[in-house]
């Protein structure tokens, strides 16, 4: 008897699924904006087949159930395009889509789906009978809640959750910067510029948004501390808001420039290109370009609605970057400045002692320069061990010092990211 | 609806405005008119062409609701008649030419009007537009280059034009004016540079014709019929000539207003955003001119095999009840449908417009009248034949009758409630006297009021009214006296009467009817009869007994009835054209 339930629930429980599958159908959609850092705008499309043994039945009962059937999916299609489609979703991974799949008739559950949907048109955009009448097609507007989108995941473990992240290794700290020809200064061009002011508000809004900490670099002195002088940055000498991250201790920069063109009809559109660099490196870590609706005057509102459309997905990309440097740890960059005193028996023993130094301290490091001046590294460390610069430059000043070289090392400039040191002659 | 109709076959190139944005949204138009008729060479003959009466036609029928007019200044409209006037061989391509050196600047100008882009621009926005960014944090409904493409490509200017304007009359008694002619219709197209261009997008013909008696009076008043004429609640004086023009002028006028909304892009169009059953709910409304009982197509869209969208019309609705979105936007128009199957939210209502008035042909048999063989008798001067040999004589007619019915609905608020004015023409059932070489018929003229009740597709209707028969005998008789002298004479008693009838009629296609029904008519005795003889009118009625010794008028017809049972079936059809005008002055009262 037993038995024969089972079968019978395993039998309704495969035919509901049949019946009601949790995922759309369509998954067609399409990103219109962003239209703040939690929500955006999709075009959806939803399907529906009709349901029955013949044609007739089929046709009728997508004249009857059609409608509601089809914008079910759309909003379906909609939420499944902000988790997976487009070149930024928020399930980025494999290992994230494989753990959503557990939860995927949670997330596609009609009742749950509405939850994300905060705003549907009510008029469709577009109503086709497809398959002969048997089938309907339509596509609607939807704005997502993609914040609540996210905490939810977050919630259930699928993808890591940003306090977890800030815990770990704490809040990533970014400056964001207009981008400006070679000897100029960015600042200048923040003060100047009214365009780049806003597009970089934005941009600080949507970062505090997410809380991550953001450093606002308007301040002149910063660039005070910074003695290029006595460091050896190669050809990005002269690349000031590299500079200033570097030298204010930000972990990511975000570089922008803008450009207002005619869109026809009198008006005109602000495209706006947003670059994330990772500061010790210099390394892209994501570049997308912005595009505003043409119209006449109003650029502010041009200037935002690019910035929106590009930040965005700028931000995905620095947010996996950030996850990926959980497993690697925290990343520090470490410059060694020996002076010009020393003979070349004396530079190879005070560079071997610093290498080792790296490798016994750090998770995993790269060489960047080695010179006779310059030894310049980029080490990952443990962040429970070394979650402040101040210990590394320790660590590596205590080790130094055990190797009983001929040289001295002392601190020229040490900040969030970047320990500048110096090995100077006894 | 079992038949699907097929409107548009590749929807991406016919109705890509309809697609480029939501399906179905109908974008308001700018429209400008050049405040002129354009004359084709040696059109308006002998006849003074009167231009004021013209243009306030046009204005009603043609400046509706669903346009905003550009008012252009006069020099221009001056120098563009100047232009126009010095073309050596004026067709609508040289107007086009003229037109897009003359006022399209004046145009883009009133397009670029800050305080027009304000009120035109929240119109053409999607509903999405709303919740953007820009609308909801910037507070910014300014246009965006996709809405000002489609309002600078949405300026469309007219002229009207009359190919003939003939005045005939066949004596003091008779005047008729015929007007041919019609409308162009160029749309104005801007390029994003700015630049523009004007294209035709219609060349529409039409007619009017007007026929009067001049010399008519009203018969209580004695006045004269035609020194009057009336439009809504305006009224001005007029010669018969005239009267007889402006006549002929408002069946042109609105036949033109018809063939306007016609055009795809001037077709009132929305999505269905409420769907009860067989009655829908959609945004349009007294703003854009939707009046009660105007109809529309169902409109779906359909993936055919090669994966192009095609627009099939798969039902009719008529409207119930009409939004009045004017103070509230979310006034929406109600319609039962009448034609296909239930349809769902986001369907496409199309309009179809119709003159607002329909033309029924029954045919059918009057039976329990009574024209007995002593109301045959011709005159004694005629040697007294009786034209019907038996001596029960007629008992019943066959016959058909045409009805014109005014749709007074969108001025009394009552929906299906017509104004009626029907003709028929009858031919009694009976043996004719060969001798007389006579044609009997009866010619009942009548006006009524019906109300039909819908249900579904089918309707029934009740209608009462009243108005006079007129039994005629016409032929020619030989009279023998001293020499057979043969006469030809028409015989004519003329009868008040009244009438109601039921009709059932069941609705084929949108525009098409079959009815069948009944009615019984009161005939009255007669008022008056009349012989004519050789275009000779001899007044039988004051005179009876001297044409007819030893009898009298009242004791012969006292017992003749020209009414009785009748049963007919027939079709009704919503006409959208005619070239008389029925009823016309009723048009500005429409409200409802």
């Amino acid at each position: 008897m037993n038995k024969t339930k089972n079968i019978l629930t395993l039998f309704l429980i495969i035919s509901f699924s049949f019946l009601y599958p949790q995922m759309p159908v369509s998954k067609q959609a399409t990103l219109i904006e962003s239209i703040s850092s939690a929500e955006v705008m999709i075009e959806a499309t939803g399907i529906y087949k009709g349901k029955g043994k013949s044609d007739r039945k089929k046709k009728k009962d997508v004249e009857k159930n059609g409608m509601s059937r089809a914008a079910k999916d759309a909003k379906k299609s909609a939420v499944y395009f902000v988790l997976f489609g487009g070149t930024d979703p928020l399930l980025s991974t494999v290992d994230e889509q494989q753990k959503f799949g557990a939860h995927e008739g949670f997330y596609f559950n009609s009742d749950n789906v509405s939850n994300y949907i905060t705003y549907e048109d009510t008029q469709v955009i577009k109503k086709v009978k497809i398959d002969g009448g048997k089938g309907l097609r339509l596509v609607k507007r939807f704005k997502v809640n993609k914040e609540l989108l996210t905490k939810d995941l977050e919630a259930r473990n699928i993808i890591a959750a940003r306090a977890d992240l800030a815990e770990t290794i704490g809040n990533p700290f970014i400056m964001v910067l207009p981008s400006v020809p070679k000897g100029q200064s960015p600042i200048d061009a923040l003060r100047t510029n009214p365009a780049y002011k806003h597009a970089a508000a934005v941009v600080e809004s949507y970062l505090t948004a997410r809380q991550y900490d953001v450093i606002v670099p308007e301040q002149q002195e910063s660039m005070e501390s910074l003695n290029a002088a006595q460091m050896d940055l190669g050809d990005r000498e002269e690349d000031y808001a590299y500079q200033l991250a570097l030298s204010i201790g930000s972990d990511v920069y975000i570089e922008f420039s803008g450009v207002e063109e005619d869109a026809g009809y009198g008006t005109k559109k602000y495209a706006l290109t947003a670059r994330a660099y990772e500061t010790t490196t210099a390394r892209l870590l994501g570049t997308e370009t912005g595009y505003s609706q043409g119209r006449k005057g109003e650029l502010m509102v041009s200037v935002e609605e690019a910035m929106n459309d590009a930040i965005d997905k700028v931000l995905s990309r620095v947010t996996n970057y950030w996850k990926k440097d959980v497993d690697k740890g925290i990343q520090y960059k470490l410059i060694f400045n020996l002076s010009t005193d020393f003979d070349e028996d004396q530079i190879e023993e005070i560079q071997f002692a610093l290498m080792d130094a790296i490798e016994e301290m750090s998770k995993s490091s790269k060489e960047n320069i080695v010179t006779n001046q310059t030894v310049d590294y980029l080490i990952w460390c443990d962040p429970k061990k070394y979650d402040k610069s101040s210990k590394v430059y320790r660590y590596v000043k205590k080790y130094f010092k055990q190797e009983e070289t001929e040289g001295t090392l002392r601190k020229v400039n040490v900040n969030r990211k970047m320990i500048l040191l110096k090995v100077d002659y006894e | 609806m079992k038949t699907t109709k097929i409107i548009v076959v590749i929807i991406f190139v016919c109705l890509g405005n309809i697609l480029s944005a939501q399906q179905g949204k109908y974008v308001r138009k700018s429209v400008s008119s050049l405040e002129s008729v354009w004359f084709k060479p040696g059109s308006v003959g002998g006849l003074q062409f009167d231009s004021k009466t013209f243009d306030k036609f046009i204005d009603f029928y043609i400046e509706i609701e669903r346009f905003d007019y550009n008012t252009l200044p006069a020099n221009l409209l001056q120098e563009f008649r100047r232009e126009a006037n010095s073309i050596e061989e004026v067709s609508a391509d040289a107007l086009s030419e003229v037109l897009q050196n003359t006022v399209t600047s004046k145009i883009v100008e009133i397009l670029n009007d800050p305080d027009v882009m304000k009120e035109r621009g929240e119109a053409l926005k999607d509903e999405s537009a709303f919740q953007s960014f820009a609308a909801t944090k910037a507070k910014s409904l300014g246009l965006t280059t996709d809405e000002l493409k489609t309002l600078m490509n949405s300026a469309y200017i007219y002229l009207p034009f009359i190919s003939s304007a003939k005045k005939e009359s066949e004596g003091a008694d008779d005047l008729s004016i015929t007007l041919e002619g019609g409308i162009i219709w160029w749309q104005m197209k801007m390029a994003g540079d700015g630049s523009t261009s004007v294209e035709q997008v219609l060349s529409a013909t039409t007619k009017g014709y007007s026929v009067i008696d001049p010399t008519a009076k009203a018969p209580i008043t004695k006045e004269p019929l035609y020194n009057k004429f009336k439009f809504g609640t305006e009224e001005w004086s007029t010669t018969p000539t005239q009267y007889c023009q402006n006549d002929a002028m408002l069946a042109f006028a609105k036949n033109l207003g018809v063939k306007t909304k016609e055009i795809d892009d001037f077709k009132l169009q929305a999505q269905i955003v409420e769907a009860d059953g067989k009655k829908y709910a959609f945004p349009l409304g007294f703003k854009e001119g939707v009046h009660l009982d105007d109809g529309f197509h169902i409109v779906e869209f359909m993936e055919d095999e090669q994966g192009n969208e095609v627009a099939e019309q798969i039902g009719f609705v008529r409207v119930a009840k009409t939004g009045d979105n004017k103070s509230d936007p979310n006034n929406f128009t109600y319609a039962n449908q009448l034609l296909g199957s239930k349809v769902s939210e986001g369907t496409v209502v199309m309009e179809h417009p119709r003159l607002g008035m329909d033309a029924r042909i029954k045919f059918g048999m009057i039976s329990g009248m009574n024209i007995s063989r002593s109301h045959s008798q011709l005159p004694n001067f005629l040697g007294g034949e009786y034209i019907f040999v038996d001596d029960e004589g007629a008992t019943s007619a066959i016959g058909a009758n045409i009805t014109f019915a005014y749709n007074l609905a969108p001025i009394i608020g009552v929906s299906q409630t017509f104004l009626d004015i029907d003709m028929g023409f009858f031919m009694p059932v009976v043996e004719i006297n060969p001798n007389a070489e006579a044609f009997p018929f009866i010619i009942p003229i009548n006006f009524g009021v019906t109300k039909k009740i819908q249900f579904g597709k089918s309707n029934l209707g009740v209608g009462v009214n009243g108005g006079f028969d007129m039994f005629s005998m016409a032929g020619t008789i030989t009279v023998s006296t001293v020499s057979s002298t043969e006469y030809t004479y028409a015989y004519s008693i003329m009868a008040l009467g009244f009438g109601a009838s039921v009709n059932y009629e069941m609705l084929l296609t949108p525009d098409l009817s079959f009815n069948i029904g009944a009615g019984y008519r009161l005939g009255l005795a007669p008022l008056s009869a009349s012989i004519t003889i050789d275009e000779t009118e001899y007044d039988l009625t004051e005179n009876y007994t001297t044409y007819f010794p030893g009898k009298d008028f009242d004791e012969t017809f006292e017992d003749l009835n020209l009414g009785g049972l009748g049963i007919n079936l027939g079709i009704n059809y919503a006409l959208g054209e005619l070239p008389i005008n029925l009823f016309g002055f009723l048009d500005p009262l429409k409200k409802h």
